[in-house]
């Protein structure tokens, strides 16, 4: 094995995870996830030379994931699956009901994908404003707008829901 | 829910879904190289056709595996490091912090101009879910580590008159080093809009006043920026209108551009020191 492939396995391991987290949360299927963490880091793999060099790497494959998705989104064939008919490998820990997992599931799957991608990078990566701006290539008012709108599209989806159920 | 609800449900959603096991590295790499010999083939292809083999293929894929391993040994999760005072995000949700945020809302509703108030009102486009129009933030706009902090607050309200609805905001920050300092530079670093600029003398204050947006977003007809001697930056915006509130527009602008740059030097929105 070559220094480079041996130096992206490295690189795989130590970071797939935190990635195909990310990715579940923007399209909310496990499977579906680690097919977006697939497609990204290939991409990381074909540029490894340019941005082996970059002096945020992480930051890199962030935005190259985020427009992966956006990208698949907007070319349409992607759908959101909230409900995998797959049995999972272990059970949820205890004390997370099941019903109120696929109930904010269901809610994000609702929310406009540029407004859930910038939740998810705000909320969940802790990226700031600015930072989330340039993985989204928009403007840092933008990005302020969307979370907001986003967090409000969640909160009246969720408030429905609650009152279904 | 607010932020802070949202980024716990996120953690637990991430936790309760049960992640299948790690992927498997060997498996990621032999799908990337695949696609790097499918591309290959494709650019060889390509090069032949045009007599040009082989020429940029060696060095685009070129090798330099020791920087990247010394780059990687800095690579850590991304949400490792905490927040201060508690926080679990960039937010502050309570504390002085979030105190200076809303002191900075009771600052702009105390100059809203004889003839208007503003109320809490709530929007009423169904894709704001019916949330509150007047609102605050206190945020570290500075990434984690950045030293020293920038602190941003803002407060937003409705202002009304005769049941038509207009919008102000104000956005005040500690000082920070990265922004340009000439005034129409600054002014249209507000929320990455730009704008038709003219700077306004104010007592022998340089405010920044954009005067008409130029940047195609339905956001603030007209804003004012003005950075303190002490470095902090304050930028009041309005807008005849509250955009997703749904109410009728304001007949004309709550303030004049002389009014807007007066405000933006006011000392009691510099809430940050």
């Amino acid at each position: 094995m070559s220094e480079r492939d041996a130096a992206f396995q490295e690189y795989f391991a130590a970071r797939s995870d935190a990635m195909r987290g990310t990715a579940y949360l923007l399209c909310g299927d496990w499977h579906r996830a680690e097919d977006l963490v697939q497609q990204t880091f290939t991409k990381i793999y074909l540029a490894w030379r340019r941005i082996q060099r970059h002096e945020a790497m992480d930051a890199y494959t962030r935005q190259t994931l985020v427009r992966t998705y956006l990208s698949e989104r907007r070319r349409g064939w992607f759908r959101f699956e909230s409900v995998s008919d797959e049995l999972q490998d272990s059970a949820a820990p205890p004390g997370i009901h099941p019903e109120e997992r696929m109930v904010l599931l269901g809610a994000l799957a609702k929310v406009p994908p540029k407004q859930r991608a910038c939740l998810v990078l705000r909320y969940w990566e802790d990226m700031s404003v600015e930072q989330t701006a340039a993985v989204l290539r928009c403007s840092e008012g933008t990005v302020k707008s969307q979370a907001a709108r986003g967090l409000q599209t969640l909160r009246g989806l969720l408030i429905g829901q609650e009152r279904v159920r | 829910m607010n932020e802070q609800d949202l980024k716990r449900a996120f953690e637990d959603v991430v936790v309760a879904s049960s992640p299948p096991p790690s992927m498997d590295p060997g498996q990621a790499l032999d799908a990337a190289r695949k696609a790097r010999s499918k591309r290959r083939s494709s650019i060889i292809g390509a090069l032949v056709a045009v007599l040009v083999v082989g020429v940029g293929l060696g060095s685009a894929f070129a090798l330099n595996p020791k920087a990247a391993r010394e780059y990687m040994t800095g690579a850590g999760p991304s949400s490792s490091s905490s927040w201060p005072d508690g926080q679990t995000d960039r937010t502050a949700r309570n504390g002085p912090q979030a105190d200076r945020a809303n002191k900075l809302l009771e600052e702009l509703k105390g100059v809203v101009p004889a003839g208007y108030d503003a109320p809490q009102l709530k929007y009423q486009d169904p894709k704001y879910s019916g949330g509150d129009m007047q609102r605050t933030q206190a945020q570290i706009a500075s990434d984690r580590g950045q030293a020293p902090q920038i602190w941003e607050y803002v407060a937003e309200t409705p202002v009304r008159k005769d049941g038509k609805v207009g919008w102000l905001l104000v956005e005040s920050s500690t000082p920070n080093r990265g922004l340009p300092a000439e005034p129409c530079a600054l002014a249209r670093k507000f929320w990455g809009m730009d704008g038709e600029c003219q700077v306004y003398d104010v007592k022998g204050l340089r405010v920044g006043v954009v005067q008409r947006n130029t940047s195609g977003r339905d956001q603030f007809d007209k804003w004012a920026t003005y950075r303190a001697q002490d470095g902090q930056i304050v930028t009041i915006a309005q807008d005849d209108k509250y955009l997703g509130g749904g109410y009728p527009e304001l007949d004309v602008p709550v303030f004049t551009e002389q009014q807007l740059a007066e405000l933006a030097t006011d000392p009691r929105f510099r809430v940050g020191g």
